[in-house]
């Protein structure tokens, strides 16, 4: 089991304020992923590709490079050799780019995480893809060995992606039932949002994904001042995404939003986690290993599932 | 309600202050964009709107305040809705005024006036009070506060119309009086009256209790006017040592029909002629009786015209004198000049109101005989006289005459002690200064039948003048125009001395040639014998001085004596009645005293009626809020209970500083439970992005 060091070397990379001053997403990503690995103190490539499953007849279509020459040459038949399974898996991030996202450092917490997410992936020779949605599905990456950099390019401008105005809040659920169908592997899908949304409705988005088998993780990202609500001053609030208003006093909604958000949080983990989603809530405030731990968390467990398979 | 000043109330317009800051601050709030309000909506909203509620509170409490501020100066006060002490009593205070002026006399007023009391003093009930104040020109209670009828009948019988005139506001006085005294709940005045015209002025402050219910009884039918004598004159001629008087009636008619009367002219009780007169409608005919020889004390005189129905006005009371008039006696230096006394003396020779005598003497020939009788004495640039004769001159004017001293150029500059200290100034040199005469006290008696038209006197001018320093509490009452003293003025005993800085003569001024010279020295001798001349009638009211006799007894036409000794106050009897009084000093035998005539005020007889609700709305000075219901009305209260009404702007200005200081406790408390705003980060990416 893999635990994670609390003073690793290199840990001060994945401190948010310090990958903020990196300017390049990749090299971020890179600081954090391989600051993370050598915490580890294990071999980065723990793909089981190499491992032997069994021999079966040559049947016609076989590709003839995976013919064993020398059972061959002993038994004067054509067997093909068989590896256990795939040795690698996909990982999609579904990133949540709706206009909720660009308070505070979010959105360039969310981009930072799931650029490492598919950087440390595609180490693991991994495919990676990315979906990007706010009220639809506005980017596109189908996971493969190959489109790391374009998920990353994607991601280093994921900003653009954010809708200019305000239009109806972001619902989960259409939004996953279609990428639900784009995703036709069995993937890891990283799905990173600050999920404004009921539980039930978040829950039952997500259980959208889990029918192909998907092992889902789903990152919550809030900032701290959304859940300390620390302001003063009576102010018109505008909700980013619907451009309502709504006159607050914030000295006396302060207690009970405190209250409404931590029941929101506790409420969304418990039910995902009772759905066996790898639920982590992330303050933009924290690092970002624990983002780290979850993958490979959920990867082991798709290992085990598969040799169990 | 109403509002004494309601100019302020255009301060209401500085409640928009508070308004508009409300609104300024409410417009920069600051807006701060947030991923979602989902959760904002989920916390109960109570807290929101209760902090609104307290902003508007707040804002409320500024526009109260400064509300009920301009509402505090505006002055409001309550005209009839504060509530009456409560009363043990239930029960009525009435106060009849019952009109005994001498036009209640006319035809049967009087008997209905009665009539009128009498039903009301029926009316009261045991709990009840009644009084009757009796009135004229004065307010008499002629029953105290009783609920027995029978005795304001008693009373009732007693009464008689008078010679007095209408007056209201005294009578209103009066019962003001009786109604704040009472404890009764509900208060009331019966007006029982003619309802004349002139009875009452606008200008007559009448504040009555509040609450206070008005009932006027008329017991006017439309009666038209009568005839009248109105006024005598008389005009007499010296025929040798005899004195032979003219006797001139006006006669007038205020009714609308022309009437012919007899009118009868009686001396000393007998008649003397009798004429035919005919009146045309409100117009006013003469009757000039023959003359006839009148002694020298006051004879009575009485000129009657024929009786009609206001028998008040019918007889006209006056006495006949010789007319003492004026008497001067005007000093000069020896070897004076020719005319140094002439304008002088002409100007008091056309004199006829008084007549003044004039007698001009050498101070070398004058002699106390030349004294006697004298009411104004001159001292033409000569020498004030010294020894027995100064001392006979100084007791003179003592006892009321007036020394005029005109010192020219001879009076030398030495003066006896005694008149050292009687002089209102000292004589200086003469000047050459030619000037102007500049200014005149025009409150001083002198130039009182100036004061109205303010004469010009600067166009007198003047070559020279004497110097007069003013001392022993001199008064200077004419000035030049370069300040210095033309007339200075100074009591000594009941006379007074007056020093004139020029001559009587044109030699060093125009004055005599001036228009205001004869009517300023007809003034100077009419002040002379001012007090002391003998008055042929007087008009009822009238307060007799009898100061200056020792111990008289004055007799009224009905009989009643009133003797007035010498350290009995007031020193004066008061002529209510019409007909003779009669004045005697001392042992006088009955019959022989002074008479003196009364007669009635003609305004009264004048039948000019209003309506008596227009009396009512005059009294309340807000006859608009007086409600009047029939003849009642609701009269406004005392000056105390007016106060009391308006004393709720205190209490407005009290409850404002209050208000004031609540709202800035209640502005403190929200500020303080203000904490200090998160960092400014934390929203910037949020704001950037709105």
């Amino acid at each position: 089991m893999l635990t994670a060091p609390t003073h690793a070397p290199g840990a001060q990379l994945l401190d948010p304020a310090v990958l903020a001053r990196i300017s390049s997403l990749e090299l971020r990503a890179r600081a954090v992923v391989e600051g993370f690995i050598q915490g580890l103190h294990r071999a980065p490539h723990l793909g089981s590709s190499t491992d032997f499953a069994e021999y079966r007849p040559y049947v016609p279509g076989d590709d003839t490079r995976r013919i064993d020459w020398k059972v061959y040459a002993r038994s004067d038949r054509y067997y093909v050799k068989e590896f256990e399974a795939d040795t690698n898996t996909n990982l999609v991030v579904f990133l949540d780019v709706s206009r909720s996202m660009l308070y505070g450092t979010k959105l360039q917490y969310a981009c930072t995480l799931a650029a490492c997410l598919t950087y440390f992936s595609s180490l693991q020779r991994d495919r990676v893809g990315m979906a990007m949605f706010a009220n639809g599905v506005v980017d596109f990456v189908p996971p493969s060995a190959k489109h790391l950099r374009l998920v990353l390019h994607s991601l280093d401008h994921a900003e653009r992606n954010v809708p200019k105005t305000p239009a109806n809040p972001t619902r989960l659920r259409p939004i996953f039932q279609r990428l639900s169908d784009v995703v036709r592997r069995r993937s890891m899908v990283a799905v990173i949002s600050d999920f404004y949304e009921e539980p039930d409705d978040v829950v039952a988005a997500i259980n959208m994904l889990r029918g192909r088998g998907n092992d889902i993780m789903a990152l919550h990202i809030l900032e701290p001042s959304e859940r300390t609500f620390p302001f003063t001053e009576s102010s018109n609030f505008v909700d980013l995404e619907s451009d309502e208003k709504m006159p607050v006093i914030p000295e006396y909604l302060r207690e009970g939003y405190q209250k409404v958000i931590a029941e929101h949080i506790a409420t969304l983990g418990k039910r995902l986690v009772g759905q066996g989603v790898d639920y982590s809530h992330f303050d933009t405030s924290e690092p970002m290993d624990k983002a780290l731990f979850a993958y490979l968390g959920a990867r082991s467990r798709i290992e085990r599932t598969q040799k169990v398979g | 309600m109403g509002i004494l000043a309601p100019a302020f109330l255009a301060g209401l317009l500085a409640i928009s202050i508070p308004v508009i800051i409300h609104m300024i601050n409410r417009e920069r709030r600051e807006t701060i964009a947030f991923p979602s309000l989902m959760f904002l909506r989920k916390v109960p909203y109570k807290s929101v709107r209760r902090q609104k509620l307290r902003h508007l509170l707040l804002l409320l409490m500024r526009c109260l305040a400064i509300g009920i501020i301009v509402a505090s100066f505006a002055r409001p006060f309550f005209d009839r809705e504060i509530a009456a002490a409560p009363s043990a009593n239930d029960g009525r205070e009435v106060v009849v005024l019952l009109d005994r002026s001498y036009s209640m006399g006319l035809g049967t007023r009087w008997t209905r006036a009665q009539a009128a009391v009498r039903t009301i003093a029926g009316e009261i009930r045991a709990n009840d009070r009644v009084s009757v104040v009796a009135f004229d020109a004065t307010a008499a209670q002629v029953v105290e506060p009783t609920a027995s009828a029978s005795r304001v009948d008693r009373v009732l019988e007693t009464l008689r119309p008078g010679s007095a005139p209408t007056k209201f506001g005294p009578a209103f006085r009066m019962a003001a009086q009786i109604l704040t005294a009472s404890e009764q709940s509900r208060r009331e005045i019966v007006l029982v009256s003619d309802f004349h015209r002139v009875g009452f002025t606008p200008s007559d402050e009448v504040s009555l209790p509040l609450r206070t219910t008005v009932n006027t009884v008329d017991v006017s039918r439309g009666e038209s006017g009568d005839v009248a004598v109105a006024s005598v004159a008389v005009a007499r001629q010296r025929d040798g040592s005899r004195v032979r008087a003219t006797v001139t009636a006006r006669v007038t008619n205020l009714g609308s029909d022309a009437r012919s009367v007899d009118a009868t002219l009686e001396l000393a009780g007998r008649p003397a002629d009798t004429r035919a007169v005919r009146v045309g409608p409100r117009s006013t005919a003469q009757v000039v009786f023959p003359a006839a020889s009148v002694s020298a004390n006051a004879t009575r005189a009485v000129v009657r015209i024929t009786r009609d129905s206001q028998p008040a006005n019918d007889q006209f009371f006056f006495t006949i004198a010789e007319d003492a008039g004026a008497s001067a006696l005007i000093i000069e230096p020896p070897g004076a000049r020719a005319n140094q006394s002439l304008f002088a003396t002409r100007a008091w020779a056309v004199a006829d109101d008084p007549a003044v005598r004039v007698d001009v003497r050498s101070s070398t020939a004058v002699t106390p005989a030349d004294l006697r009788g004298r009411s104004l004495i001159v001292i033409n640039e000569a020498e004030l006289p010294a020894g027995a004769f100064g001392e006979e001159v100084r007791r003179l004017v003592r006892e009321g005459a007036i020394l005029l001293v005109a010192p020219g150029e001879r009076v030398s500059l030495g003066l006896t002690p005694e008149w050292r200290a009687e002089l209102p100034a000292s004589v200086g040199p003469a000047s050459d200064r030619a000037g102007r005469w500049a200014s005149v006290d025009f409150s001083n008696a002198l130039f009182e039948p100036f004061k109205t038209s303010r004469a010009d006197f600067s166009s007198v001018t003047l070559s020279r003048y004497r110097a007069l320093n003013v001392v022993n509490g001199g008064a200077i009452i004419a000035r030049l125009d370069g300040g210095a003293p033309l007339i200075v003025e100074r009591a000594m005993g009941d006379g007074r001395i007056l020093m004139w800085a020029l001559s009587l003569d044109a030699n060093w001024t125009d004055a005599p040639f001036h228009p205001l010279w004869v009517p300023l020295l007809h003034q100077l001798a009419r002040r002379s014998i001012a007090g002391s001349e003998v008055r042929s009638w007087f008009t009822a009211p009238h307060v007799l001085d009898l100061s200056r006799e020792g111990s008289v007894l004055v007799e009224s036409p009905s009989g009643v004596r009133t003797r007035i000794s010498p350290d009995s106050a007031p020193r004066s009897v008061e002529l209510r009645e019409r007909g003779f009084y009669e004045v005697r000093t001392g042992s006088v035998a009955i019959g022989a005293g002074r008479p003196v005539a009364v007669n009635v005020d003609l305004s009264e007889s004048d039948q000019s009626h209003f309506d008596p609700a227009e009396l009512v709305a005059a009294v309340t000075a807000r006859g608009e809020r007086s409600a009047a219901r029939g003849n009642d009305a609701v009269f406004e209260g005392t000056a105390q209970e007016m106060e009391r009404r308006q004393a709720v702007w205190w209490y407005l200005l009290f409850g404002a500083v209050l208000l004031l200081a609540g709202e800035t406790m209640f502005s403190n408390r929200l500020s303080r439970r203000a904490v200090k705003q998160p960092p400014a980060a934390i929203n910037e990416g949020a704001r950037d992005a709105a």
